[in-house]
């Protein structure tokens, strides 16, 4: 400002373009569209067709397919084959899968690696604990592999959900108090009375293989990047890529490599959950403060010393917190992997959401929540606790009372099970007998809530399905006409308009836009993704998908920017929106199908209703911080000098927190984009998600699906880069980060 | 200043030069070594530390002061060789340590250095004992000797009973008290204090102040001391060396710096301490004669401020003795010129008190 005032030469243009605010510059910027616009709809004749729509282009596509085919059977450079390659691995995974699945749930009669006996893979495993977690990670894993080897020697089956029951509430215990052990005992035992504790002990046994091996690899590569300048500069922009490709996309290549089952969703899920691991390590080594090192050089740590007695622990916060995301993104992901065939939670889901048996959808999206919410607890808490010093002057047993409790649970619980196979393994949900033996009713009807029936476990099914038909006895109607309304008035008038615009439009509104907010550079590399659209062969369907995700962003922050304004003005309320909007943020993206479903079944309307649910999350918490943020004194200035409530919110604190909440709309756009894929299977619209999820089924389809999920990943990265940059020249501006 | 390495020193360092910027190296020789601060500027380089000289005696308090931004914490980590300086020499014990190789360096951390932190650089994962013999347990010393040498070190900082305690559940001044013990926990010759007290409340620092001057009667460490604070300085140092922009503008003894200020910059500083703390006899005596031989006698090396009540009362000037032998003489004006007078005889502007 300072050079502008002294400088006495007149102001170029361009100067004073970059000074121009508000609707001013939106029009501006607007202008050369506006213009392409007019001559595109006045004068046909000069406006070539090639630059409003371009030709069928399939070449991406077929190209992607070939690129493909040969890499799955033709021989790499002569030397390997790469399917073989990718088989191997599944099969690597297959032994620790098969031995946590027989833990958990299907309990075996093999324990033992070919011709390696058991109790050197007990010795090893134990090694392992002690090398990473001293006695106690030993003792825990020699524990878990000795129970395995009692399969054969004993016959002992899966460990007793009694035992994991109570182990859950255990842990919740040592970690959170007895709030977080009721929270836990009681989700698990919801899993395990409800006949989904098959399901969920399948889903849980992949969590636990891959959770660990994503964190592995992201921790790994995060630790490479901040040791290794190229390795970072390499790392950073796949990753950029990777979260901003839907979790369809990581799916699509691994079942043409590995088929579809088991193995394939669980490399899929850790190749989706080692980004944020990986992201949190770079976060964390690069957070440890440098004074902190300096006391590691000056105490006379060599280079390995620093990183695993200095850096690594010091970071450990951040790591833990890695992990929780992992846990939580390998859960989701294992939930979603259903789509390529593997067991656990996600199948059921799919196929009661597809033969429209909403009643136990919900049952089982019930369990998905719960389970959802219990990992998480557990993994915030333990990321949350901090070291504390330990009486010495209290006997052993007093200093170690979750141990001794957790070994108590493990005790009673393989005596239970011994007396009365129903404490060991509790049968499948569903009907064994027709026999009601009780029932729950709804006070005062005759509405059956839950059933108990002869062998079999009890089944909330009845009040879901009573739930739903009394939805569509009393709502049909209404929503029928909103939806109708919605989809004849605002969606499909806003769809062709978004179809007619034409590419060369959009390209030079996108550039105009990242020439003002990140100069020649931004502009170059938007207007290349705008390109990368045109002529992917996949136009229309970006527009239909760019339209989809432009509505529910409307919608989400019409309704997310007001609750996050309200929760922002009370301590209270933020807390208590803080946790609400905590637990929609673990939910599997798939949950959010099952009501949209329940209210509208398929078609645009559905579709948009679940992207709104899941993406207004974020438009909430961005509002709320962005408000929440602003410095006190500034409010206090503003009240000082007369402010009425409503003035300090218009002219203090939202033009403050407009930049965060830009970056919240931001979130909502590739929110947006994650769920749109999604809610493609629900039917009814086009779309990148179409393309995506018929290449699933569809071999021959895969490299168009490929390209669909690079092209929303495209669309989110230049929604992304646009934003950021906003964002951060005007936080720059306003002084704040 | 001297261009040799002073044999006698702990630590002595020749032109020490740290700059910022693209390519320090080729800029300072291609100015021959010596740019002026102007030229470096102008070249888009940032000054951290210029020309730094100084030798650091064997049992000495050598304080480093100077505001935030004056290359303090930058020269004592060239000292220590956390940063390395662009040109120049340090030597350390008389081992040249910028041509130490990289275990060499561990080697002489690892037995010979300790290092107080101003955030006080605790690792949050380990108690108090385990901070205090991490550098310890990275020699490889085992652990029935650490526990003993930790038991003794936290009886040394009066933190007994505190060595199961994690760091954040120790206040700010008994988690300074740990940073002090690590850094003792070797018994290194040489203690570099890193504006140990500056993150503590004004009544803890004086506590703690007092904790150091107590473990220094103890142990007689050779200790390079940072600080922004005067007042701290002069009440903790032999020497002063104080820091502009990366220059040591002058360097002596506290005494030095308020009576003969080098520069404005050093006056500023001296103006408001209390000078009667630091000002000696011999510093303000007049001529022997002027005093009757028969007059009572003050020690040369007496502050101000414990000899003043005798000076006062006497109606003649004092005689100043130093090993036995009258070398001066002290009378009421002289002391009150020094510790009242002083701004106005420098012609300042002169404060009510």
């Amino acid at each position: 400002m300072a050079a502008t005032v002294e400088s006495a030469a007149p102001e170029s243009l361009l100067e004073r373009f970059h000074r121009t605010k508000g609707w001013r510059m939106a029009l501006l910027l607007l202008s050369p569209y506006i213009v392409i616009q007019i001559i595109h709809q006045a004068a046909p004749g000069l406006f070539p067709d090639w630059l409003s729509k371009l030709g069928d282009f399939r070449f991406l596509p077929d190209w992607a397919n070939e690129a493909l085919l040969y890499v799955k059977d033709e021989e790499l450079l002569g030397l390997f084959n790469f399917k073989d390659v990718t088989r191997t691995v599944s099969g690597w995974l297959e032994y620790p899968l098969d031995l946590s699945e027989q833990l958990l749930i299907s309990g075996g009669d093999s324990f033992g690696w070919g011709p390696v006996p058991w109790i050197v893979i007990i010795g090893l495993l134990a090694g392992i604990g002690a090398l990473l977690g001293g006695w106690k990670l030993a003792a825990l894993a020699g524990a878990c592999s000795l129970y395995l080897a009692m399969f054969n020697t004993f016959g002992w089956g899966a460990v007793p959900w009694v035992v994991l029951v109570g182990l859950f509430a255990v842990a919740g215990a040592k970690l959170g108090g007895w709030r977080l052990a009721l929270l836990a005992g009681g989700c698990s035992l919801y899993l395990a009375v409800f006949g989904v504790w098959k399901d969920s002990m399948i889903t849980l046994s992949i969590v636990f293989v891959v959770a660990p091996l994503a964190a592995l690899i992201g921790w790994a590569s995060g630790l490479a990047a901040v040791k290794a300048r190229w390795f970072e500069a390499l790392l950073v922009p796949v990753l950029n890529v990777m979260q901003s490709m839907p979790h369809f996309s990581y799916l699509l290549p691994i079942s043409v490599f590995i088929g579809i089952g088991d193995e394939a969703g669980a490399i899929a899920t850790i190749m989706f959950a080692v980004p944020p691991m990986a992201r949190l390590t770079i976060l964390g080594l690069r957070s440890v403060s440098p004074e902190v090192r300096e006391a590691g050089l000056m105490s006379g740590c060599t280079k390995w010393q620093m990183l695993w007695r200095v850096e690594m622990p010091a970071s450990r916060p951040q790591l833990l917190v890695g992990i929780n995301q992992v846990l939580m993104q390998c859960f989701g992901m294992t939930v979603l992997a259903s789509f390529v065939g593997t067991r656990g939670l996600g199948l059921p889901l799919l196929n009661y959401l597809q033969s429209l048996r909403i009643g136990k959808a919900l049952e089982v999206g019930v369990a998905i929540v719960l389970m959802a919410i219990m990992l998480d607890r557990l993994g915030q808490a333990l990321g949350a606790r901090r070291p504390e010093h330990i009486d010495m002057t209290k006997s052993w047993t007093a200093r170690h009372p979750y141990w001794i409790g957790g070994s108590a649970v493990v005790a009673a619980g393989i005596v239970l099970a011994r007396l009365t196979e129903y404490a060991a393994l509790l049968p499948r949900g569903g009907i064994v007998s027709t026999d009601r033996l009780w029932e729950l009713r709804l006070p005062g009807t005759d509405i059956v809530l839950i059933d108990g029936r002869k062998g079999a476990t009890v089944s909330t099914e009845p009040f879901w399905e009573w739930m739903v038909d009394w939805v569509q006895l009393n709502l049909k109607s209404p929503l029928g006409h909103i939806r109708d309304f919605m989809i004849l008035e605002i969606l499909f008038p806003m769809r062709d308009a978004f179809q007619a615009l034409p590419w060369i439009g959009l390209l030079v509104l996108v550039a105009a836009v990242g020439w003002r907010f990140g100069g020649w550079r931004l502009a170059a590399i938007v207007a290349l993704f705008v390109a990368y659209l045109a002529f992917s062969g996949f136009w229309i369907e970006s527009m239909e998908t760019l339209y989809l995700v432009v509505a529910a962003l409307i919608v989400s922050v019409v309704i997310g920017v007001p609750i996050g304004i309200f929760a922002s003005t009370s301590d209270r309320r933020y807390a208590a929106v803080q946790v609400i909007l905590d637990t929609f943020q673990v939910l599997p993206s798939f949950i959010y199908l099952i009501p949209v479903v329940m209210l509208f079944r398929v078609g645009p309307v559905a579709a948009l209703t679940a992207i709104v649910i899941y993406a207004t999350v974020p438009a909430v918490r961005y509002t709320m911080l962005g408000l929440r943020n602003v410095p006190a004194d500034m409010i206090e200035a503003a009240e000082m000098s007369g402010c009425t409530r409503s003035q300090v919110l218009r002219k203090v604190k939202f033009p403050m927190a407009f930049p965060e909440i830009m970056l919240g709309m931001n979130q909502v756009l590739l929110f947006g984009l994650l769920l749109v894929i999604i809610s493609a299977f629900i039917g009814g619209i086009d779309g990148l998600g179409d393309d995506i999820l018929l290449a699933r089924t569809e071999q021959a389809l895969v490299g168009e699906g490929i390209v669909a999920g690079f092209n929303v990943a495209v669309i989110g990265l230049t929604a992304d880069q646009l934003i950021t940059n906003y964002a951060r020249e005007r936080k720059a501006q306003l002084g704040i980060d | 200043m001297a261009t040799s390495m002073n044999g006698d020193a702990m630590i002595s360092c020749r032109d020490v030069w740290k700059l910022y910027g693209p390519d320090p190296e080729k800029f300072l020789t291609h100015h021959d070594g010596e740019p002026s601060i102007d030229t470096v500027k102008d070249a888009g380089y940032i000054p951290a530390v210029v020309a730094a000289s100084l030798d650091v005696m064997p049992g000495e308090i050598l304080v480093l002061m100077g505001l935030s931004g004056s290359g303090k914490s930058t020269l004592v980590r060239c000292l220590s060789r956390l940063i390395e300086p662009t040109s120049g020499s340090v030597h350390f014990g008389g081992v040249d340590l910028l041509a130490a190789s990289g275990r060499e360096l561990i080697d002489i951390r690892r037995h010979r250095m300790g290092m107080v932190f101003q955030h006080f650089a605790l690792f949050p994962h380990r108690t108090v004992a385990e901070n205090i013999v991490f550098p310890l347990e990275v020699q490889g010393v085992d652990s029935a000797a650490r526990r003993a040498r930790a038991d003794e070190i936290l009886a040394l900082v009066g933190l007994e009973g505190r060595g199961g305690y994690y760091p954040r559940e120790l206040s700010g001044g008994q988690q300074q008290r740990v940073g002090i013990g690590r850094s003792l926990a070797v018994e290194p010759d040489v203690w570099f204090l890193d504006e140990p007290f500056s993150a503590l409340d004004p009544l803890i620092r004086r506590e703690m102040q007092d904790e150091f001057l107590r473990l220094q009667s103890v142990l007689h460490k050779t200790i390079v001391f940072i600080t922004h604070d005067f007042s701290e300085a002069i009440r903790l140092a032999d020497r002063i060396a104080i820091l502009y922009e990366g220059q040591i503008v002058q360097l002596g003894r506290a005494e030095d710096l308020v009576t003969q200020p080098a520069t404005d910059y050093v006056r500023n500083f001296a103006r408001d301490v209390q000078r009667d703390r630091i000002l000696t006899a011999r510093s303000v005596m007049g001529d022997v004669s002027d005093a009757p031989p028969d007059a009572e006698t003050v020690e040369a090396g007496a502050v101000l401020r414990e000899i003043a009540p005798a000076v006062l009362a006497s109606p003649h000037p004092l005689v100043v003795i130093e090993d036995g032998a009258a070398v001066g003489s002290l009378d009421r004006d002289a002391v009150i010129d020094a510790v009242w007078g002083a701004n106005e005889a420098e012609g300042t502007h002169s404060g009510a008190g």
